[in-house]
C-alpha cells in the first residue's frame, strides 16, 4: 500500500479549494499487514511527520496507544474560521463549505441560530485511518491538541484527536424565540454548544460519517451551587457505495457513546455528583418522567427517548462523570442524550466538562444489501475535548 | 439508509443552486450586500433523519397532500387509542429536533394526571422545509435593513417567500395533518395540552379533530391582536432595559464569534428574546456576547446575515392569526416605549405581506371544554386581556402564583387538579 503523509491540512489549501482527501477506494481498512511493533511505530512516524510521538502505552486490554502531541503552529494550520473559507462551487465530499452550511442549517433547524463567525473549522488527514473533518463552535482559545492513535492488534486503527478549549465563559442565552415554553424550571441556560465531526468512511461512499454533539450548562436559581449538564449527540455511519463486480457496501453503526467529566485542571470547581441523572438504567417510554432536579427547587428537563435494553448509563460519582452508550446494529441514525446533576465549589464557580464521542461502525461488501458473508476489522471512531 | 444519501443529493443541489441563485440575485437586485452567498437549501424527500429528532424512536413520518409531517407518538401499552396532543407554542419551534415531547412532559408535571394517554406531537413544517432563494433574500434584507436603520425593503420578496401553510401551520393544513395523523394510528384525540401560541392550534381544529378537552398555559387566544401584543411587549421589553445599567455599553463592540458589531437594535432585540424565557442573570445585563446570541437569536439571524425558517414560520402563522397586517402599518405611539416599539414594528413589518383572511378563527372548538391558567405577571402576552378574552370564549380561567412568568409551563397542573377537569381528564 502506498503511504502517505499524515499532515493536517492548511488553511491555505482550503482557501484555494484543493484540500485532497484520499479516493475512498485506497481506504480500505489496512488487513494483513501486521509486523514487528519497531515497524509499527516507525511507520506510524512516517505517517505523522507534522506532529511528535508523545508518548506510548498499552491499554488494559493489551491494544498499544501512541498519542502524538500537535504544537500550536502545526494545529492552527489545520483550523480556520469557516467564514475564512472562500466558497467553492464544486461539491465534493471534502468540500468544507458544504460541511459549515450542513452545520450552520442543521443548528439552525434545531433552534439554535449559530454566526458564521462563531464557527472553526478543523481539517486532518491521517492515512490509513481517516481523514477527519470538525465543523464547530469557535473556542476562544486552543489548550492543546493531541492526536491518538491506538492499535488494535489486528492491524485496524482507531484515530482520535484531542483538540478543543475549555469554555470558562458562563452564557445566559437560551433558545428560542416566539411564544413557546422554556426548557426549565427555576434555572438558567449558562452556556452551550456543539459540533458536527465527519470521518471518511473506510470504504467506498459518498458521504461521511458524521456526527453532531452538544452540551447545555444549567445553574438552579435558587442555589447557585447546583448544576445540570445535559449533552445530546446524533450518529449516522455513511452509506455504502458501489463495492465492484456487482456489489455494494454496508456500514453498519454497533456502538454508540458520549461520556462528559470534568476539564482536567478544572476538576475541583467540581465537588459532588452526579446526584440526580437521567437516562436511568430502568427508565422505559412507559413512566416517561424526564424531569431532572437541579437542587430542591429546580428542574431540568430533558427527554427520555431510551426505551429499549439497548443503552447503558455510566453515571461516576468518584470522578463526577456520566456518559451512556447504545449497542446495536442500524444503518441509520442514533440519537444518545444524558443529564446529570452536580455540584459546584462555590455560587461564583463556572464549571468546565470535557466531552467524548466515539462510534464503531462495521462494513462489508455485500450483493443483497442485507447479508454479509464477512465483517471487515471496524472502523473505531473517537473524538475528545483537549481537557478529557 | 436513505438520509446520508438525501443529504448529499440535497447538497449537491444546494451548490448547484447557490450558482444559479447568485447570478440571479446579482440581476435582480444589483446590490451584492443583500445577495446570500449560503445555497438555497432542498432537503429533498424527509423522513425522521432529515433533520435528527431526539425520540428517534417514537418518530414517524406521514405523507398529508404530498408533503412530509413529522410527529412523534407514544402509545402507552394496551393503549385504546386515547391521544393527547401536546403542543409547546411557537411559531418557529422546533419541537421535535430541538426540545422533544419528553421535554415538554417534563416541564409541565403533567404526566402523572395523565396515565393512559398516549401522546402526540407534531413537527412545525418549517424544521423541514426548503430554504428558497426568495425566503432567503427577504429574510436577508429585512434582517440587514433593521440593522442599518434603513427604510425597510418593499414587501415583494415576502408576497413570494411568505404563504399560510408553507413553513407555520394554515389551519386548514394543521387541521387536515391531525386528522391524517389520527387516522393512521386509529387515535382519539381526546385531550390538548399547550402553551402560549397552542391556543391558536386549538383554535384551529374542529369537527371531528376538536378534542373534548384542552388545557392552556399562558394562551393566545383568538381575537388577539398584533397590536395589543406588540404594546404589551414594548413596555415589557423597556422594563427589562431599565434593568441593564450597562447596556449602552456594549453598542458598537465587535467580538471574535460574530459576524457583526453589536448594534442598538441588538440590544432591544436581546431584550425581547428575555420576555419569553424568564429574565436575565446579572446585575448589569448582558455583556456583547450575549447581547448578540440573544438578540439573534430574536431576529432569527444566524450564518452570515441569514434568517431562520424559524421566523418565516413565526410571520406566517402569526400575523393572520393576530391581524398583524394592519398592527405593521400602524404608526405607533410615542413616549418612553417609542424605540422598543418602533423595533417591535420594524420586525414585524413581514405581517403586511399576510393579511388575515376569512380563514382566521375566532374561537375555540364549541365542543372543546377549555382551561386557561395565566400568569399575572406574563412580559409576553398582557395577563388581564388574555383573561378577559378566554372568559369571553367560555373558558374556565385560574389564575397563575405570582411569580410565574410566560415560560412556566408548571402552571399547568392547576387546570389538571381543577375538580371540573380532574373528572374529565380520566381517559
Amino acid at each position: 500500500m502506498m503511504r502517505r503523509r499524515a499532515r493536517l491540512l492548511t488553511a491555505a489549501a482550503l482557501i484555494a479549494g484543493t484540500v485532497v482527501v484520499p479516493a475512498s477506494g485506497t481506504m480500505a481498512a489496512p488487513g494483513g499487514q501486521a509486523g514487528p511493533a519497531e515497524e509499527r511505530v516507525e511507520r506510524l512516524q512516517a505517517l505523522l511527520p507534522d506532529v511528535a510521538l508523545e508518548r506510548s502505552r498499552v491499554l488494559e486490554d493489551g491494544r498499544t496507544q501512541r498519542i502524538y502531541t500537535l504544537d500550536q503552529e502545526t494545529a492552527d494550520l489545520g483550523r480556520m474560521r469557516a467564514s475564512d473559507v472562500s466558497r467553492a462551487g464544486e461539491n465534493r465530499r471534502d468540500d468544507v463549505n458544504a460541511k459549515v452550511d450542513f452545520h450552520l442549517d442543521l443548528a439552525m433547524r434545531a433552534g439554535r441560530n449559530v454566526d458564521i463567525a462563531a464557527v472553526d473549522v478543523i481539517a486532518v488527514e491521517v492515512p490509513d485511518t481517516a481523514a477527519v473533518h470538525f465543523v464547530q463552535d469557535r473556542a476562544d482559545e486552543l489548550a492543546v491538541a493531541e492526536m491518538v492513535v491506538t492499535e488494535n492488534g489486528d492491524d485496524s486503527f482507531m484515530f482520535g484527536i484531542h483538540y478543543g478549549a475549555a469554555n470558562d465563559e458562563a452564557s445566559t442565552a437560551g433558545t428560542s424565540a416566539g411564544f413557546d415554553a422554556a426548557t426549565g424550571s427555576n434555572v438558567w441556560n449558562k452556556g452551550r454548544g456543539g459540533r458536527t465531526l465527519f470521518w471518511t468512511p473506510a470504504y467506498n461512499s459518498s458521504v461521511d460519517h458524521w456526527v453532531t454533539t452538544n452540551w447545555e450548562k444549567w445553574q438552579s436559581k435558587s442555589n447557585y451551587r447546583d448544576w445540570g449538564y445535559n449533552r445530546y449527540a446524533t450518529f449516522d455511519a455513511a452509506d455504502g457505495g458501489s463495492a465492484g463486480g456487482g456489489m455494494r457496501w454496508r456500514g453498519d453503526l454497533v456502538d454508540a457513546t458520549i461520556r462528559s467529566r470534568p476539564w482536567k485542571g478544572y476538576e475541583s470547581r467540581v465537588v459532588g455528583g452526579p446526584y440526580d441523572y437521567d437516562p436511568r438504567p430502568s427508565s422505559s417510554c412507559q413512566t416517561y418522567t424526564a424531569s431532572l432536579n437541579v437542587g430542591s427547587y429546580a428542574s431540568l428537563s430533558i427527554p427520555v427517548m431510551n426505551c429499549t435494553s439497548e443503552y447503558e448509563v455510566y453515571p461516576n460519582a468518584n470522578a463526577h462523570s456520566m456518559g451512556t452508550a447504545w449497542y446495536g446494529r442500524t444503518t441509520g441514525q442514533r440519537y444518545l442524550d444524558f443529564a446529570f446533576e452536580f455540584r459546584t465549589s462555590s455560587n461564583s464557580t463556572i464549571p468546565v466538562f470535557a466531552d467524548y464521542v466515539w462510534m464503531e461502525v462495521q462494513y462489508c461488501k455485500s450483493y443483497t444489501g442485507a447479508q454479509c458473508g464477512l465483517w471487515n476489522p471496524s472502523q473505531y471512531l473517537k473524538w475528545t475535548d483537549s481537557g478529557w | 439508509m436513505t438520509t446520508s444519501a438525501t443529504r448529499e443529493g440535497g447538497l449537491r443541489r444546494r451548490l448547484f443552486g447557490w450558482l444559479a441563485a447568485l447570478s440571479l440575485l446579482v440581476l435582480a437586485c444589483g446590490d451584492a450586500s443583500t445577495a446570500d452567498p449560503a445555497p438555497p437549501v432542498t432537503l429533498g424527500s424527509v423522513d425522521c433523519e432529515t433533520v435528527p429528532v431526539r425520540e428517534t424512536d417514537l418518530c414517524h413520518a406521514i405523507d398529508v397532500g404530498g408533503t412530509t409531517v413529522r410527529y412523534v407518538l407514544y402509545e402507552p401499552e394496551g393503549s385504546t387509542g386515547a391521544t393527547v396532543l401536546m403542543d409547546p407554542g411557537g411559531p418557529g419551534l422546533s419541537s421535535l429536533a430541538g426540545t422533544g415531547i419528553g421535554q415538554f412532559l417534563a416541564t409541565s408535571r403533567l404526566v402523572e394526571h395523565l396515565d393512559g394517554y398516549g401522546f402526540l406531537m407534531v413537527e412545525e413544517p418549517w424544521v423541514t422545509a426548503d430554504h428558497t432563494v426568495a425566503c432567503r433574500t427577504a429574510g436577508r434584507q429585512h434582517l440587514a435593513a433593521l440593522r442599518d436603520g434603513a427604510e425597510p425593503g418593499g414587501l415583494e420578496p415576502w408576497r413570494e417567500c411568505l404563504a399560510p401553510g408553507r413553513h407555520g401551520w394554515s389551519p386548514a393544513r394543521y387541521r387536515e395533518v391531525v386528522g391524517a395523523i389520527a387516522e393512521r394510528h386509529e387515535l382519539d384525540v381526546d385531550g390538548f395540552v399547550g402553551a402560549s401560541f397552542a391556543a391558536a392550534r386549538l383554535a384551529y381544529l374542529d369537527g371531528d379533530t376538536a378534542p373534548d378537552w384542552a388545557l392552556l398555559a399562558n394562551p393566545l387566544p383568538p381575537g388577539m391582536e398584533l397590536r395589543e401584543v406588540l404594546a404589551h411587549q414594548a413596555e415589557s421589553a423597556t422594563a427589562v432595559l431599565g434593568g441593564w445599567a450597562d447596556a449602552g455599553d456594549v453598542v458598537g463592540q465587535q467580538i471574535d464569534t460574530r459576524s457583526v458589531p453589536v448594534a442598538e437594535i441588538d440590544v432591544v432585540a436581546a431584550a425581547y428574546q428575555v420576555l419569553g424565557q424568564g429574565g436575565f442573570t446579572g446585575p448589569a445585563g448582558p455583556g456583547s456576547a450575549d447581547v448578540g446570541i440573544l438578540s439573534d437569536l430574536y431576529t432569527g439571524r444566524y450564518g452570515d446575515g441569514a434568517m431562520s425558517l424559524s421566523r418565516l414560520a413565526y410571520f406566517e402563522e402569526l400575523c393572520p392569526y393576530t391581524a398583524g397586517a394592519e398592527a405593521a402599518g400602524d404608526p405607533g405611539l410615542p413616549g418612553p416605549t417609542a424605540t422598543t416599539a418602533a423595533f417591535g414594528r420594524a420586525y414585524h413589518r413581514p405581517c403586511a405581506a399576510l393579511p388575515g383572511g376569512p380563514d382566521r378563527p375566532a374561537s375555540w372548538p364549541d365542543s372543546t371544554l377549555v382551561c386557561v391558567v395565566q400568569a399575572p405577571a406574563d412580559q409576553v402576552l398582557p395577563a388581564e386581556r388574555v383573561q378577559a378574552l378566554a372568559s369571553g370564549l367560555g373558558a374556565t380561567v385560574l389564575d397563575a402564583p405570582a411569580a410565574a412568568g410566560h415560560a412556566d409551563l408548571a402552571i399547568l397542573t392547576a387546570c389538571a387538579e381543577d375538580e371540573r377537569f380532574a373528572a374529565v381528564i380520566v381517559p
